[in-house]
């Protein structure tokens, strides 16, 4: 259990750079979470912390040591692979037991640990087999027992539950928690499903194109995304998005798209009253629009946009309803009760509170 | 870790190519030895042996090379289905790369022995088996230039289809079998489909195996010198000069022709399989 | 209808196809036992057909073999000259493998189609500048000296399959290996290699049957010594016009280890060694 800084950290490739001036901080015991699309430079990070790559600029510190030119084994770090990277020609105890073997540790503390960890990730009775005779799941477990084994300070997990089918990557999700609250050892964990990083982590760090796009808690980054990027990365169904323009009539603040207008309540406006007369991005999560008459929220003049319904998604409980307007497409997710149909007419109630200003040019939040 | 094999394969590379140039280009004339010289160049074009297994080799690539492919394409359209014991028939078609070539070529020495080896017997109607008297005396076969290439051609053939097999059956199964299925819901016959699908997409494994099987007709050395001795090839021809005219020059100058050839036949080889390809897709 | 009788058409087609090829390929190798087993009578017929199978099938002309003196050296010059060929061209061949398969430097790639070309190169071209050079180098007539002319055909097959091999192993495997502490040594020996065994194992033995097998080198560089290998002896003697049936009962003992080896490395290429460690 420790912390692990980067300072300014950069890693080129070639000519290419990979990770840009990234700085972050994951506090000792903590569970944080790299999310970002494929090529983001989210592996590159974790390889870095671990030792597999070498740190092109910036500092690197494991606890209070700067751990830029450390051997990866003398970094107190285990690492979980995506492969998992499991040692063919040994059994599970064989593979469990090769990092405290490594370390001279005596025989019969490897046989107590290594009875420890197979308990801890219900391995009991896996112990000679091999990995082709363990399904995936199982092999999932080895690794995660053969990385805990060592007592690591830092546990760096890369992408470890993408090649689990879907039930068994929600029990994992669980079980991880579990051995989390369990070990409190800090964890790194890297992934592109941002549902995977909602439901694990303490903290979540979005990074885009080698830079961190923005840090905080998941209902942080749920209700306040920094930008475009990361609020239309976190969150499903995604985002809807339109251009609109900000105006003032007769006191009162609207937003105007191609297709209808929306009123904006006040503390909004306060924000974006800059922007008055410019055209900008609003963003609104389509759990956020409801329909006439089962919504939550007070119908006023100005939050209602009649449209008519293109395409539906049932999901069970709950269904994805696309629906238009002059050309304006955007979705919205209703109660299975709805019973929408294609052609249908609906008069969709938005819940400004919960909207989102973007800045068309750079993209960043103005409000609220 | 790489410095070893480097400079092993690379410097015997070198060394030979050097030695073998060196050896074909000089001459050792009343004054000493004169270099570079094409005396024996010169001298080869005008010795009836050379020219002789010159036209030979030829020939032997020209039929054996083909012959070769379809040995390959047969055997791999045989076995490249589902059926009860595949893999037994397959194992059976692996078998002639398993028995050494100069086995082979001792194997196809006896049994085409003259006059009473079994082929002559059998065509001569000795055998129930067999029972067409095709022939009433025996055939020399060793003592004709025809036939003596023609038995070595068959044992190279026979000795080397397997990997022929195996070449055009990884072609074969790397063909997706959804792109067969596609072409077939989109209204192809079998006959269509073999010819606009299969046989295009066959193209880079049979032109792997042209390359291959010219390079190792044109080098072929052990049937020839075992089975049609008297008739070189200009691999065969290589060891004559060696060891019965005693002239490691001339020996060279022929090996340096032979290695020309077989460089040039690669460069044809490739270039029409190329064009094959584009013309088959789009005629 | 028409569809019913084409399709049977094909599978009698298909099915009389296989049948002559299966005799074409076992043909041969029938005669070559057959004639291994025959006795005197059934070889040296005076004129009569020889019969297809032996009227007194024996294994007289393999005891004869065991105690022919030339015929058990040249088999022992032959096993040293494959058991050498295997440990040179290993010993060249798998460390190149293993950084051209691990190390992507640039120009990687066509460093390592070259090595794997020299396999092209004629071996009838390169005979007789070799046997000239190793004649200055007193390796004429010397199993060191065949060995080393084997070792030259069987490397660029060894880098080939030995690429192949590792480039299976996951570089996964060795990382994991470093940040559970093992140092470059340990991980090659400890995971590395024992994972590679296998594709190592079939390369060591296409090495051995390319050797075992080969004629050409052999000949220009024992034909007029005291040593022989196998193929070479088999060449002698036929020189000598001698009777079939040991020629046959030669060519018996010379192909036994390589059908052997063949598919017993055929088996062990398919076990794939590999399966269960990555996903």
């Amino acid at each position: 259990m420790t912390t692990v800084r980067l300072e300014k950290v950069s890693k080129t490739i070639g000519a290419t750079p990979v990770v840009r001036e990234l700085d972050l901080v994951v506090g000792d015991g903590e569970f944080v979470t790299l999310v970002g699309p494929s090529g983001c430079g989210k592996t590159t990070t974790l390889r870095m912390i671990a030792g597999l790559e070498e740190v092109t600029s910036g500092r690197l510190y494991i606890g209070d040591r700067l751990a830029n030119d450390v051997p990866s084994k003398d970094r107190g770090i285990a690492m979980v692979f995506q492969s998992y990277a499991l040692f063919p020609h040994m059994t599970t105890a064989q593979n469990i037991a090769f990092g405290l073997k490594i370390r001279k540790v005596p025989g019969d503390v490897v046989a107590r640990k290594v009875s420890w960890v197979l308990s801890l990730l219900n391995l009991k009775g896996l112990e000679n087999r091999r990995p082709r005779d363990l399904s995936g799941g199982q092999r999932q477990r080895v690794a995660l027992a053969r990385a805990m084994v060592v007592d690591p300070e830092v546990l760096l997990l890369d992408e470890p539950l993408s090649n689990l089918d879907a039930k068994l990557r929600i029990k994992m999700r669980a079980e991880l928690k579990r051995i989390h609250r369990q070990l409190k050892t800090t964890i790194l964990y890297v992934t592109h499903d941002q549902v995977e990083a909602m439901s694990l982590s303490e903290r979540i760090a979005v990074m885009r194109e080698g830079r961190l796009a923005q840090v905080g808690t998941p209902l942080d980054i749920y209700r306040k995304p920094t930008d475009l990027f990361v609020a239309g990365f976190v969150g499903s169904p995604t985002m809807n998005f339109f251009d609109g323009t900000i105006e003032q009539k007769e006191g009162k603040a609207t937003i105007a798209t191609r297709a209808f207008e929306l009123a904006l309540p006040e503390p909004v406006w306060q924000r974006c009253k800059t922007h008055k007369g410019k055209t900008v991005i609003l963003g609104i999560r389509p759990e956020h629009i409801y329909r006439r008459g089962s919504s939550r929220i007070k119908e006023v003049s100005g939050n209602t946009v009649k449209a008519v319904v293109t395409v539906v998604e049932p999901l069970g409980d709950r269904v994805i309803v696309e629906v238009e307007r002059s050309d304006v497409r955007f979705t919205l997710v209703l109660p299975e009760e709805a019973r929408m149909v294609p052609e249908m007419a609906v008069t969709a109630v938005f819940d400004m509170e919960h909207c989102h200003l973007f800045d068309r040019a750079s993209g960043k939040r103005i409000a609220p | 870790m790489l410095a070893p094999a480097v400079i092993y394969l690379g410097g015997f590379l070198v060394i030979i190519l050097v030695k073998v140039s060196v050896l074909a280009l000089s001459y050792q004339g009343a004054s000493g030895v004169v270099f570079p010289s094409a005396q024996h160049f010169m001298g080869l074009s005008e010795n009836p042996e050379f020219r002789e297994a010159l036209t030979r080799t030829m020939w032997f690539t020209l039929v054996g090379t083909p012959v070769e492919l379809v040995a390959g394409l047969v055997l791999a359209f045989l076995v490249v289905g589902d059926f009860k014991g595949r893999g037994l028939v397959r194992s059976v078609f692996i078998l002639p790369l398993a028995i050494p070539a100069i086995v082979t070529a001792i194997i196809l020495y006896i049994v085409f022995d003259f006059p009473g080896g079994h082929v002559n017997d059998l065509l001569r109607g000795c055998h129930a088996v067999f029972p067409f008297r095709l022939i009433s005396t025996p055939i020399n076969w060793r003592g004709s230039g025809f036939f003596a290439l023609m038995v070595a051609m068959f044992g190279k053939v026979w000795r080397d289809m397997p990997i022929s097999m195996l070449i055009i059956l990884a072609g074969l199964q790397a063909i997706d079998k959804e792109q067969i299925e596609a072409a077939r819901t989109l209204g192809a016959n079998a006959g269509q489909i073999f010819l606009r699908i299969t046989l295009p997409l066959l193209v880079p494994a049979m032109s792997t195996v042209l390359v291959l099987r010219s390079i190792e007709m044109w080098k072929e050395f052990i049937f020839p010198f075992i089975l049609a001795g008297s008739y070189p090839l200009l691999a065969t021809l290589i060891e004559r000069a060696y060891h019965e005219w005693r002239n490691p020059n001339e020996a060279c100058a022929i090996a340096l022709v032979l290695l020309v050839l077989i460089m040039g036949s690669t460069g044809v080889v490739l270039y029409v399989s190329r064009r094959l390809k584009k013309w088959l897709v789009a005629a | 209808m028409t569809l019913r009788i084409r399709v049977r058409a094909g599978r009698i087609l298909w099915f009389s196809g296989l049948v002559v090829m299966v005799l074409i390929v076992i043909a041969p190798v029938f005669v070559m036992f057959k004639y291994a087993i025959s006795d005197r009578a059934s070889v040296v017929t005076g004129g009569m057909p020889i019969p297809l199978w032996p009227f007194h099938p024996t294994l007289e002309q393999f005891r004869g073999l065991a105690g022919t003196e030339q015929f058990l050296a040249a088999a022992v010059t032959s096993l040293q000259a494959a058991l050498l060929s295997v440990t040179l061209s290993l010993a060249i061949g798998t460390p190149a493998a293993y950084a051209l398969s691990r190390y992507r430097f640039p120009g990687v790639m066509v460093l390592a189609t070259a090595l794997i070309s020299i396999r092209l190169f004629p071996d009838v071209v390169a005979v007789v500048p070799v046997v000239e050079i190793f004649t200055r180098l007193a390796l004429v007539n010397r199993v060191l000296g065949v060995a080393l002319a084997h070792s030259l055909l069987a490397a660029p097959y060894v880098i080939f399959i030995a690429m192949g091999v590792f480039d299976t192993i996951p570089i996964e495997l060795e990382e994991q290996a470093r940040i559970l502490g093992a140092g470059p040594v340990r991980s090659f020996v400890r995971i590395v290699l024992p994972v590679a065994l296998p594709g190592l194992a079939a390369a060591a033995i296409y090495v051995f049957l390319l050797s075992w097998d080969e004629f050409i080198f052999s000949y220009f560089l024992l034909a007029f010594g005291e040593q022989s290998t196998l193929p070479v002896i088999l060449q002698k003697i036929l020189s000598w016009t001698p009777q079939h049936n040991l020629l046959a009962a030669i060519s018996v003992v010379l192909s036994v280890p390589v059908v052997a080896f063949t598919f017993l490395v055929q088996r062990y290429m398919q076990t794939g060694a590999m399966a269960g460690a990555v996903k």
